[in-house]
């Protein structure tokens, strides 16, 4: 039994080891490495140098390989955190206790920073006023002849590493949640369209999330593009004014949402996408009088000779119709206007290209004109511009980016506000007062070494003019 | 054409601190390195007058164009150094290091073109601002940090050497206040990433795409947590410890500028202009 235990506490302590954490996040380093070599070989490169070559050598064909050993080592980075948190704890419980002690003169000259000088009179009320000056709650004890003290400079220090590790906790617990709440999509609108948020009206969605996956039941409704380009392809402005209305059907306003601002409904905050073009209503009617209306998503071009086309499958039948829009809408586009002067009929038309069986037709439909192939009539019955939006749902990103300032603040506290502690000694001797004075600091000692001589040496100095011994 | 004339100056009294720092580290004159201090903070004002002008010109921060991201990151350059040598005198020497690279770099920003970027809607957001002055301050830093682990490596291996090296502060220092940049180095990475998540978070819906830059830059951050670990566990100090610094530095030169410069990923157009 006691073998076990000792067994027990054996394997508790490596895992609470400071070692077995540094061995995790050189693991953790490796793995983070081999993603990004994974990302970089994905992307295509014209003539690599050698030593990409070489990096990408040492790359896997895919990130899934990873997934376990990368979610075995984050549960483990955890174990570890926990473990070394709570023996944290209780060492920072320990040093507070310690601190709270004196230390006679022997002690204190065995600390790395320490000195000892002489002063005629008046020792206490020198350290007495170092101490106040320096921020340093001390407290005093007098007995047997000297007068002792001790201090703390910012004991809060000795926190920061547990901030520093909590935020990992934190972290991690955000990206829990994101992984179990977030779901995210995408839809398109044409001025005058109203979205409702649920599952299925989406054009693209992720499967639904673990928690909460009801749909929202808010609805948008496209006023207004604001859309401008610096020149073709080259976007200057892109935002969008949307109407909004609660699941309830209350109107809760008119609000703007562009790229970096997106808006927050219910939860949900909509993005603007980068997709934007133009919507062509077309109805397709046969001879028995069955109508069909149908939407075709022409995008705005890149460069001046590019087209906007799209090919549609009319349904029912297995004619295709390769469509390509002309519109003199595009010159009104904020730095499209030479694009807009190459459509030269300054109207909306379609040139229809009809695939089916063998048999290719083309012809012409101008807005609000028709067309007959094939015993179908094609009418153009509506032309408006069109933006994206893409929609995301996670309850994990505020609780992540609190674990990020969390661990930005444990950051600082460690390394920027390091506990400082102090001992004192003053003996009266032969008309004179003996003062012994240390101080010790958990990091960059010896720049602190050396600012705690220099002091040492002013208290000394103004002290009637004595001099440092040692 | 003003901001030309003003960037012109700072270029003129750069040149001149840097005389100042090298003539105050040869022959020991305080003379000389009152006048290149003096410069250099001359310098400084009339840099920092010239890019608020480019910045009022373009409508943006100087972070698009490789003209504006050299120039200000040897702006970055000389304002921390300015702030050093005035917290703590001893650093004066590393003058005559840094004030030449300001001016190289000034030289080499006008290879490149002065013509105003168009900034896209994605690049207008204050956490652009936030995420490109740490990325500075974060290499700034571990730049300096280099520095000292040369020198503390050069005085470790003469110790009993006279000349510049001995007017340096002793090794255990130099080993201190290098472990004390790259911590502050550290704290500046990681505000730069924390703040790169939250801007494409607002921009695209998605804080984390692990992109090669992005990806990259976590292992940087890794490479340098690292260090700091190894700075507790094993008491790395040192020659040990210079020569990660050393290492490290030139693995995050990889990282943020060379491969970024081949392999054209979401970050490449504004890491190298």
């Amino acid at each position: 039994m006691k073998k076990r235990e000792k067994y027990q506490e054996t394997i508790l302590s490596v895992l609470a080891s400071l070692r077995f954490s540094f061995v995790l996040l050189l693991l953790l380093g490796l793995l983070v490495a081999q993603r990004a070599i994974i990302a970089q070989k994905f992307l295509y490169l014209e003539n690599p140098p050698w030593f990409i070559r070489a990096m990408n050598g040492l790359g896997l064909d895919s990130p899934e390989p990873l997934t376990i050993p990368f979610y075995g080592l984050l549960a483990l980075l955890m174990v570890n955190l926990g473990l070394a948190s709570r023996k944290m704890v209780q060492r920072i419980r320990a040093k507070q206790r310690s601190v709270r002690g004196m230390r006679d003169m022997a002690s204190i000259r065995a600390l790395p920073a320490h000195a000892e000088f002489a002063v005629a009179t008046a020792g206490v009320e020198l350290l007495s006023a170092f101490f106040k000056r320096k921020g340093i709650r001390a407290t005093r004890e007098t007995g047997g002849g000297e007068t002792s003290f001790c201090g703390e400079k910012r004991g809060l220090g000795h926190w920061g590493v547990l901030f520093f590790h909590l935020s990992f906790f934190v972290i991690l617990a955000g990206a829990l949640l994101s992984v179990l709440t977030r779901y995210a999509g995408l839809f398109d609108l044409a001025i005058g369209e109203t979205f409702v948020e649920a599952r299925g009206n989406y054009a693209h969605v992720t499967a639904p999330p673990l928690l909460f996956a009801g749909d929202r039941k808010f609805a948008l409704r496209l006023e207004g593009i604001d859309l401008s380009y610096w020149k073709p392809g080259a976007l200057r402005q892109n935002a969008s004014t949307v109407r909004v209305w609660d699941a309830n059907g209350v109107l809760l306003g008119q609000r703007d949402l562009a790229i970096n601002s997106p808006l927050r409904i219910d939860g949900v905050d909509i993005y603007q996408g980068s997709r934007a073009g133009f919507i062509a209503g077309l109805e397709a009617a046969d001879s028995a009088g069955t109508k069909a209306l149908g939407r075709v998503k022409f995008f705005l071009p890149a460069k001046a000779e590019e087209k906007m086309v799209s090919r549609v499958m009319l349904p029912g039948t297995t004619l295709v119709l390769d469509l390509e829009l002309f519109t003199d809408m595009l010159g009104g586009i904020g730095g499209l206007e030479a694009l807009g002067a190459r459509h030269e009929n300054k109207v909306s038309l379609l040139k229809v290209t009809v695939v089916g069986d063998h048999r290719i037709f083309s012809g012409v439909i101008f807005g609000g004109g028709s067309l007959n192939v094939e015993g179908i009539t094609l009418r153009f019955v509506s032309l408006t511009p069109f933006t994206s939006f893409f929609a995301a749902r996670d309850y994990g990103v505020p609780v992540i980016f609190g674990g990020f300032a969390l661990l930005i603040l444990g950051l600082l506290i460690t390394y920027f506000w390091v506990p400082e502690q102090y001992w004192a000694v003053v003996r009266q001797e032969e008309g004179r007062e003996r003062i012994v004075a240390g101080a010790v600091t958990e990091k960059f000692r010896e720049s602190f070494k050396e600012r705690f001589a220099e002091e040492m040496q002013m208290l000394a100095s103004g002290g009637r003019g004595a001099g440092i011994d040692g | 054409m003003a901001e030309i004339l003003f960037y012109w100056s700072a270029l003129a009294a750069y040149v001149g601190s840097a005389i100042g720092y090298i003539g105050g580290l040869a022959f020991d004159r305080r003379r000389f390195r009152v006048a290149g201090k003096t410069l250099a903070v001359a310098g400084c004002l009339l840099h920092g007058v010239a890019l608020l002008l480019r910045w009022a010109a373009v409508g943006h921060g100087p972070y698009i164009s490789t003209y504006e991201i050299l120039s200000s990151s040897a702006w970055v350059a000389v304002f921390f150094f300015v702030l050093l040598e005035w917290r703590q005198g001893q650093w004066a020497n590393l003058g005559a290091g840094v004030m030449p690279l300001a001016f190289l770099l000034m030289g080499f920003a006008l290879f490149g073109s002065r013509e105003a970027k168009m900034l896209p809607p994605t690049l207008r957001s204050a956490w652009l601002v936030v995420h490109v002055i740490f990325a500075k301050l974060a290499v700034a830093s571990l730049l300096v940090a280099v520095a000292m682990a040369i020198f503390f490596l050069l005085k470790r291996s003469r110790p009993a050497a006279g000349g510049y090296l001995a007017r340096l502060p002793s090794a255990a220092v130099l080993d201190d206040q290098g472990y004390r940049l790259v911590v502050f180095g550290f704290i500046c990475l990681t505000v730069m990433i924390v703040s790169g998540a939250i801007w494409a978070h607002n921009s695209w819906g998605q804080y984390w795409s692990w992109d090669s830059a992005q990806t990259w830059s976590l292992v940087v951050w890794l490479v340098y947590g690292l260090f700091l670990h190894g700075r507790i566990t094993f008491r790395w100090q040192g020659t040990v410890s210079a020569w990660y610094v050393i290492a490290a530095f030139f693995f995050s030169l990889l990282a943020f500028f060379v491969l970024p410069y081949f392999v054209k990923g979401l970050h490449s157009q504004y890491m190298v202009g």
